[in-house]
């Protein structure tokens, strides 16, 4: 199975090299999308050697992990893992995403909360809301809506349509995976938070904002 | 006369004409134009008989005319409101579309540079 790593970074130019360099025995491929970044990111991410796909102005994560679904749906692979570039997410955890993959599941979710130790108990509340905002909107049920560390088979990729730009995608690839009526399994991860991590999360004001641009996705939606 | 009566009159008869030319510019449809109009007719009429708005007001359970007003005008400034966001979030949206291309479209030109033989 050809394995695609997609990256989505802003600024990461601190944390990115380390994670390229750890995730690469891991996959066949790497792309990063550099959201527009004002530092060092592009060359960081040319340097190891990755794809980098650059957007000229910042579009927000969401955005970036449209053009990476975008990308892997071009280049035709078999499995796309998407995890964050602030080196939150173990790359040692690819293979059991890949393994989930090829047991049948079109969408993996990688859960902090099936088992949450580690996790500030702020986040921790955040996450709830999250995961009940995602219900109560789309019907769908996770543990960890909000999880950036993900894997699609090559029928997740084409199926799914990415609209929302920012925050808000991580319970819209639920909705959609719900929508699609795709197979969506959760398998534990252990996060690493770092101070670094933790100042690039949602705020309470962002989190805010991001529920009410899923409101308006919810009535965009028609279907 | 009052003099309040008199502005809103005045301001009301410069957006109907601005209305109308914005649809001879072809900024707006010209149903939108006529939607528009009969607002701002709807405005000058109430302004110039504000009991019109009291018979209107009593049908629908509301105890005096000029509160029945200001609910509609809240009504409104709320549903376009509601549509200016929306606007945006897809103005958003097809911003992302062409960044997104942008990006895409250069990193195919980069391959194609990269396989040519020099």
């Amino acid at each position: 199975m050809r394995v695609l790593a997609i990256i989505p970074a802003f600024n990461e130019e601190r944390t990115l090299g380390e994670v390229l360099q750890r995730v690469r025995p891991q996959v066949d491929e790497i792309v990063v999308i550099d959201d527009g970044s004002g530092d060092g990111t592009r060359a960081v991410a040319e340097e190891s050697g990755a794809t980098v796909l650059r957007h000229v102005i910042n579009r927000g994560l969401g955005a970036a992990l449209g053009t990476g679904f975008a990308w892997a749906a071009a280049r035709g692979v078999d499995v796309a893992i998407t995890l964050d570039a602030d080196g939150q997410h173990d790359p040692a955890d690819i293979p059991r995403f890949v393994e989930a993959i090829s047991q049948g599941a079109d969408v993996v979710i990688g859960s902090r909360l099936l088992d949450p130790k580690g996790m500030p108990w702020q986040r921790r509340i955040a996450n709830h809301v999250g995961n009940l905002v995602t219900f109560l909107l789309f019907g769908a049920w996770v543990t960890d809506s909000q999880s950036g560390f993900r894997a699609f088979d090559r029928r997740a990729l084409q199926l799914m349509e990415i609209r929302t730009n920012r925050m808000e995608v991580s319970s819209e690839i639920i909705a959609e995976a719900r929508r699609k009526r795709l197979k969506l399994v959760e398998i534990p991860i252990e996060a690493i938070y770092t101070d670094y991590s933790l100042s690039k999360g949602q705020g309470f004001a962002v989190g805010l904002k991001t529920m009410a641009k899923l409101v308006l996705r919810r009535l965009q939606r028609r279907s | 006369m009052l003099a309040i009566q008199a502005l809103i009159l005045l301001f009301s008869l410069f957006a109907l004409v601005n209305a109308w030319r914005r649809q001879k510019r072809g900024k707006i449809s010209r149903v939108s134009a006529v939607l528009w109009s009969l607002l701002w007719i709807a405005v000058g009429v109430v302004v110039m008989q504000p009991e019109s708005t009291t018979f209107l007001a009593h049908r629908l359970g509301v105890g005096r005319g000029v509160d029945l007003v200001t609910y509609l005008a809240l009504l409104f400034i709320f549903f376009l409101l509601f549509r200016l966001f929306s606007r945006i979030e897809e103005l958003e949206q097809d911003i992302t579309r062409l960044v997104r291309e942008i990006a895409l479209q250069r990193a195919h030109n980069d391959d194609e540079t990269a396989k040519r033989p020099d």
